[in-house]
Formats: C-alpha cells, sequence, structure tokens
C-alpha cells in the first residue's frame, strides 16, 4: 500500500540530481572488495570479545573458588 | 525478490566474483547516493561505500537464499553511518557543512543544475538525519516503509511518522520550488 506521503516523496525525489563515484574510484572499491569474497569477517575482529570473555570467565572462576573456600 | 538479485545472491554464497561485480554495479550508485546525502562529505561517503562492499564481500558466503541485497546493503550502510556520527560526536559537524548562503554551493549541490533542483537538495540537507534517512530511503530508494523499518530497527508506524513530517518539512522548506509535475497517475488492478 502507498501512502499519500510516500507518493508525495517519489514525486519530490525524482528531482534530485543523481550521484555516483568517479569511475576509478569505483573501480578501485570494487577492486579491494572482490579480493575479500568469501573470506569472512577479519579475525582481529574477534580479539578482543575472545580476551574480553577469557577476563570475565577467569574472574568468575575466581569468584566460585572464593565461595567455595569461604563455605568450606 | 527478482530474479536478478536472486542469481547475484546465489553466485555470493557460492564466492563468484562476476555475482559481486553485478551486484555492485547494481547497487553502488543507489548506496552511494543514499551515504553522501547522509553523512555530506564525498571522502566519508566513498570509505562508507567501501567498508558496505567489503562486508558484503566477507559476508558471501554467509548469505541466506533469500537474502534482500539492497535491504541488506542499506542497513550495513545505515549502521556504518551511525558508526561515523558516533564517532565524530556529528551533530555539530553536520550542521556546520550545511551551506548558509545561496550562493555557497557544497560539492553535492554543484550537481543541481536547477534552482528547484538546488532547493531540493538543500531542503533535504536541512531535515534532521533521521527524517532525511527515511526520506531518502522510501523517497529515492522506493523502499517501503516495512523494509525501512527493518533497516533501521524501528517500528514501521515510526517510519511513517517520520516520513509524514519529512514530506512536510520538505514541503515547507520547498515553498515555491517544489517540483510541479501531475500526480503520477495510478494503473488499476
Amino acid at each position: 500500500m502507498t501512502t499519500d506521503d510516500e507518493s508525495q516523496l517519489h514525486e519530490l525525489s525524482r528531482e534530485l540530481p543523481a550521484i555516483d563515484l568517479d569511475a576509478t574510484t569505483a573501480e578501485r572499491i570494487a577492486l579491494q572488495a572482490r579480493q575479500d569474497i568469501g573470506k569472512g569477517p577479519p579475525r582481529r575482529r574477534w580479539i578482543l570479545p575472545i580476551i574480553a570473555a577469557i577476563v570475565a570467565i577467569g574472574y568468575a572462576v575466581w569468584g566460585i573458588l572464593k565461595l567455595i573456600e569461604l563455605l568450606g | 525478490m527478482d530474479a536478478d538479485e536472486r542469481a547475484w545472491v546465489e553466485g555470493l554464497r557460492r564466492g563468484d566474483s562476476a555475482a559481486f561485480d553485478a551486484a555492485f554495479a547494481a547497487y553502488r550508485k543507489r548506496v552511494y547516493g543514499y551515504l553522501v546525502r547522509m553523512v555530506r562529505r564525498r571522502d566519508v561517503a566513498e570509505d562508507l561505500l567501501q567498508e558496505t562492499f567489503l562486508r558484503l564481500a566477507q559476508h558471501a558466503k554467509r548469505l541466506t537464499a533469500d537474502t534482500r541485497l539492497g535491504a541488506w546493503l542499506f542497513t550495513v550502510a545505515h549502521r556504518l553511518f551511525v558508526s561515523w556520527v558516533r564517532a565524530q560526536g556529528v551533530r555539530a559537524q553536520l550542521a556546520g557543512d550545511l551551506p548558509r548562503r545561496m550562493d555557497d554551493r557544497s560539492p553535492l549541490e554543484a550537481l543541481a543544475d536547477s534552482q528547484a533542483q538546488l532547493a531540493l537538495e538543500r531542503a533535504f540537507a536541512e531535515l534532521a538525519p533521521a527524517y532525511r534517512e527515511v526520506a531518502l530511503l522510501v523517497g529515492v530508494e522506493g523502499l517501503s516503509p516495512t523494509e525501512v523499518a527493518q533497516i533501521l530497527g524501528h517500528t514501521p508506524e515510526a517510519v511513517r511518522q517520520r516520513l509524514a513530517r519529512a514530506r512536510a518539512q520538505l514541503a515547507g522548506a520547498l515553498g515555491d520550488h517544489a517540483p510541479t509535475r501531475a500526480p503520477v497517475a495510478r494503473s488499476k488492478p
């Protein structure tokens, strides 16, 4: 369903000038991205969450051991 | 989802670079147009466009068969824009980028070849980013409010409200410069 707002915005937007990259920049971007097809996200993205998880788990284990020590 | 898009998604899932090239050719102008009108700087828009398609390449094999490529790309571009805004503390910068005088054209406005286009470009630029984004995605890109709601993480109702406000603000800002075409005739089913 198209509302009046949508159709009026479509109508207005037709007048906006077209914007595009220059061909050299577009080719450079395509070339760089193409090299990464199917490689998955870079591994460095996982390093920080893994370190944070190790610290959190270590702290939790330490807390549990302390608790056991106190109760025992 | 049309047959081309389905074929590109299938190709991307296989790691086919021709499918990537086809998707890039089909969407780069649209995503770049959205980004450049949101960030108001071509250099930043180019960086964000590159990151958007880099992520498409990196996630290619993890796309599902029913992925709607356009919505996927605009979702990534939107998130990158939000990150950029946060990183820049950008509110002041966006306001600072807006031209103040009619003879002070931004590079974006230099593309306008008539007073009406210039007025329209400025009217879009003066919308609050949240309204501008909705106006661009619905008005320029032709996405439905439901699709835009998914991209932005809002409810369709919230998108429709922003759409109504954006349309009203644009109409108010344009005044006599509003395009005067006759309404589009809708074909009967």
